[in-house]
């Protein structure tokens, strides 16, 4: 009876002990099931969240006098203050109730602070950001902020917004059911973290590893090719947005011509390349894709300027945006906001609209160190001996012990591999810049000098800004840093040595930028801005500036002879219209006149021949287009690849050999680079060659039916979800538009493409604007993902003031008390 | 208090207590509630019943109560999701209802095997007066 009494004694202990520590600290996968499924206070509670939007009264510390958020039916926050004071505390708030989770990410992912809440799988993320240094350079940037100056204001105020969300949610058990499924409180915010989020969008969009491919191309293809298939200026045909003439500058120092690399640089370099590629994505910029233009007030039905901007960028579940309007006595701004960062970052004012696309710019630049043995922790710079400056981390790692990490400052930033020899990096983004203070002067500008003088101080990442205001005029300036090199080769890896350094930027007046041009309108899409005229290195054609496609596009349809509307630049956005198979094509079917085709091929001939160029998800013509010019590319370039061995994964390049391949096609057929393909002598051997096998694998991969071969079976979109739950993933489902379409949809499953659609009329003095998903985080409301499908079907939203906001239907309004 | 009587006060006790707690944040009430019947039912059948029960409903009426007032649906599709589970809405409920129902349990358990080692209460007395006893003889084996 005693043993009996032990052995379920012991069995209840082990039992107990087992739920206990389950529920305390999770088992395997599961994270702690107490805190974390605790119906009051647990992630259920995203139930009452969802539910908590209604009008109501808030107290909020720090407010100075009464505010006011009027919430549309679908989400569109108005915060109307009596103070810039109030209005930024409001949208710190705004922000942290919709989207706290999302703001704790982008800085923890800047602070290299992941691994904390996530374990050892982000280690590699959070030492290369504690390496590369966002947060050393946010923090110099919040303390160059003097006391009184408007960015200041504006960080304190949001930051103790947010941080009255936090406190509310906490006290209300409402904080965003990830941080209990993880398992951590959210640190209250700082203005450092504010400044920590705009360094992710730089590094998202300019920090650029292609030097080191370009290093790697060189070794592999040698010098010569490299530079004939990699040019500084690109092989096709672009149309730059501002051609000239340009002002007069100083010299331009003469580009030399690529040398070679040595195995050490090149053993290096691939060192450092695979590192980087390893990093998850988002933290390389790997090729923009956004557009914008506008059209001057003579030329529009209306009479005043259109404007249109879509930035495309990865389509998250939230979206990077929050569509808000601001109203204080000194800033009045409408558009969308970064979670995180106080400001209308695309918008418009009562005077004028602006929006961005990336400049593509180089703004990374590679140095090898100089070092040896006899000057351990030196490197040698401008004939001496100079000692690393370095900073030490401990991060902090879930379910283990910190890990240090010691990162090495040269004059040139921070070295980033010292695999084989010692690479730095100096990159724009590292320039402590108050770019927060320029956003805030746009917002407040009421004509182009304004907006101009405001746009002198933007650094990083360099923008294509386009304006348009309500005088009918328009304008467009690529903002921010271009790096001059005192000598070099700016597109390898550099020598550290002094002689090579960057030694300035080309002067604001001489930077691309065009106001009221004769044709009346102006347009940017990633592309160059400038001719082979312009007087400054700005980046090579591969890799850094987009192939011109979408820029083209846009060009050949703002330059139609018409009285333009508001309808017309809806349509252009959401045109599926791909320039390279209009140019392609033709030459396609000419190269298969008098070829043997079969009954499928002729179909798919006959396909091509009828096709209007669109990728719409039910034309077959996009399959075949599409699937022929992969196969062109690989069946061009890859015997050189296998035989030159080359270690750069050839896709990744597609872009810039697709330059090649198009010019090639068009205007040399015989070009040397067709040789290597088995007795084909030419483009047009090698399309022939090409067509059959596309055919072939389509009927492989689709069916035998030519009619089923429709590019929604090829291509889908995706909105992921943020946290990489797959499961609140919005799609995929079969979508238009390919890379080179203006409605962009790159990748298969895309999930980048136009995060934010707007459209200004300012004759008509509409707004409208749409971006995919919703405005809250929480998967369990009703704002998750509502607008996808408005998006998605190419339609918009009217962006309405406060005013109009608070009577339309459904409205909301959350009146914000001391 | 008779055996039923003690039961129910001390299930009615428990629920209470253990909802209360789940409420202000403190999930984990149910397992020392649940210890708590163990310690003081006598039977352990009847602690065990007790604390999950006591269990259950800590953490069965506010989801409940979410439920009327909110709607779990969409919530519970979406921590399904994050689980890996798309569509089983019923396992996030399923698991939640288990956690409490298991704390309870575990907790009037190991009460209950902790009972066994208390020393044993002193008999009380026997009372004489008012009653009738009994008192049998001893059968013999022997005939």
């Amino acid at each position: 009876m005693r043993a009996v009494r032990f052995v379920n004694s012991a069995a209840a202990l082990i039992v107990s002990a087992a739920v206990l520590y389950a529920a305390f600290f999770g088992a395997g996968p599961l994270p702690a099931l107490g805190p974390a499924f605790n119906p009051a206070t647990g992630a259920w509670t995203m139930a009452a969240d969802a539910s908590s939007y209604g009008s109501q009264s808030l107290h909020l510390d720090g407010l100075q006098q009464p505010a006011r958020v009027v919430l549309e039916a679908g989400g569109t926050a108005h915060v109307v203050a009596a103070t810039d004071h109030d209005l930024y505390l409001a949208v710190g708030y705004v922000h942290a109730k919709f989207r706290l989770f999302q703001m704790d990410l982008l800085r923890r992912q800047g602070e290299g602070l992941l691994s904390q809440v996530v374990g050892k799988v982000a280690l590699d993320s959070d030492r290369f950001e504690l390496q590369l240094g966002l947060l050393r350079t946010a923090q110099v940037e919040w303390s160059q902020l003097p006391a009184g100056d408007q960015s200041r204001l504006a960080l304190t105020a949001y930051a103790q917004g947010v941080n009255d969300r936090i406190r509310e949610a906490e006290r209300q058990h409402q904080l965003p059911a990830m941080f209990t499924l993880l398992g951590y409180q959210p640190e209250p915010w700082t203005p450092i973290d504010s400044l920590i989020v705009k360094g992710d969008m730089t590094q998202t969009l300019n920090f650029t590893d292609t030097p080191l491919v370009m290093a790697l191309l060189n070794k592999s293809l040698g010098p010569d090719l490299t530079s004939e298939w990699f040019p500084v200026l690109p092989p096709n045909q672009q149309s730059p947005y501002d051609p000239g003439p340009y002002p007069a500058a100083a010299a331009p120092a003469p580009i030399a011509a690529v040398t070679s690399i040595t195995e050490a640089q090149a053993s290096s370099d691939a060192a450092l390349y695979a590192k980087l590629n390893a990093l998850p994505p988002g933290l390389i910029a790997t090729g923009g894709a956004s557009n914008n233009w506008a059209i001057a007030g003579s030329r529009t039905a209306s009479g005043g300027a259109l404007m249109s901007g879509d930035p495309h960028l990865h389509l998250t579940l939230p979206s990077i945006w929050f569509q808000l309007s601001m109203d204080s006595p000194g800033y009045h701004a409408s558009g969308v906001s970064i979670p995180g960062t106080p400001v209308v970052l695309i918008g418009h004012n009562q005077h004028i609209s602006w929006s961005l696309t990336d400049a593509q710019n180089q703004q990374t630049f590679f140095y090898d160190e100089q070092e040896d043995s006899a000057h351990p922790n030196q490197y040698f710079w401008q004939g001496a001996w100079h000692r690393y400056e370095m900073v030490s981390y401990d991060i902090p790692v879930l379910g283990s012990s910190p890990q240090h990490l010691t990162v090495k400052l040269s004059v040139h930033g921070p070295v980033i591999s010292e695999r084989g020899l010692t690479t730095s990096v100096w990159w724009a983004g590292n320039i402590p810049s108050q770019d927060l203070g320029v956003l805030l002067r746009i917002g407040q500008a009421a004509d182009f000098k304004g907006f101009r003088d405001a746009l002198r101080a933007w650094y990083s990442p360099t923008h294509n800004f386009v304006y348009a205001d309500d005088k009918g005029n328009i304008g467009l300036i690529s903002a921010g840093y271009y790096p001059q090199v005192a000598k070099g080769q700016p597109w390898l890896p550099m020598p550290g040595t002094g002689e090579y350094d960057v030694t300035g930027t080309i002067p604001y007046d001489q930077i691309p930028q065009v106001y009221d041009p004769p044709s009346g309108y102006v347009w940017s899409a990633n592309q160059r801005q400038v001719t082979g005229d312009y007087p400054y290195y700005i980046g090579t054609a591969s890799n850094f500036f987009d192939p011109g496609y979408r820029a083209n596009e846009i060009n050949r349809f703002l330059a139609q002879n018409k009285k333009f509307t508001a309808a017309d630049m809806m349509a252009l956005q959401i045109d599926t219209r791909d320039y390279l198979a209009s140019e392609m094509v033709p030459v396609l079917l000419q190269s298969l006149n008098g070829e043997q085709l079969d009954a499928d091929e002729q179909k798919a001939q006959a396909a091509l021949a009828a096709w209007d160029d669109r990728m719409e998800t039910g034309s077959t013509a996009a399959s075949i287009w599409w699937t022929f010019w992969q196969q062109y590319l690989s069946a061009t370039f890859d015997p050189w690849w296998k035989s030159h061995n080359v270690k750069v994964d050839r896709s990744e390049l597609d872009d810039a050999l697709g330059q090649d391949l198009e010019a090639w096609s068009l205007r040399d057929q015989t070009n040397p680079a067709f040789t290597l393909i088995g007795s084909a002598q030419n483009a047009l051997d090698v399309m022939k060659q090409t067509f059959h096998v596309t055919v072939k694998l389509l009927a492989t991969r689709l069916g035998p039916d030519p009619a089923q071969w429709t590019w929604g079976r090829v291509h889908q979109r995706t909105l992921e979800n943020l946290a990489a739950v797959s499961g609140l993933d919005y799609g995929p489902r079969p979508d238009r538009g390919d890379s080179r379409t203006p409605l962009a949809a790159p990748d298969f499953p895309s999930t980048h493409g136009p995060s934010w659609r707007m459209i200004v009329d300012w004759g008509a003095a509409t707004f409208s604007g749409i971006y995919p998903g919703g405005q809250s985080e929480n998967p369990a409301s009703a704002w998750y993902t509502n607008r996808a499908e408005t998006w998605w079907d190419g339609r918009y939203e009217p962006m309405l003031d406060a005013t109009a906001a608070a009577s339309s239907p459904h409205a909301v309004t959350w009146s914000l008390e001391l | 208090m008779n055996g039923p009587a003690r039961f129910i006060a001390v299930l009615v006790v428990a629920v209470a207590v253990a909802l209360l707690g789940v409420y202000l944040g403190a999930w984990w009430l149910p397992f020392p509630v649940g210890a708590g019947a163990g310690l003081i039912l006598r039977r352990a059948r009847w602690a065990l019943v007790a604390g999950a029960l006591a269990g259950l409903a800590a953490w069965s009426v506010p989801l409940i109560a979410e439920q009327v007032q909110f709607g779990l649906k969409e919530t519970s599709l979406s921590l399904a999701a994050i689980m890996g589970f798309n569509g089983a809405a019923t396992i996030p409920i399923a698991l939640t209802v288990a956690v409490g129902l298991l704390l309870g349990l575990t907790g009037a358990w190991l009460g209950s095997a902790a009972r066994a080692f208390l020393p044993a209460p002193p008999r009380p007395a026997q009372k004489l007066s008012g009653q009738r006893l009994e008192v049998k003889e001893p059968v013999l084996a022997k005939r």
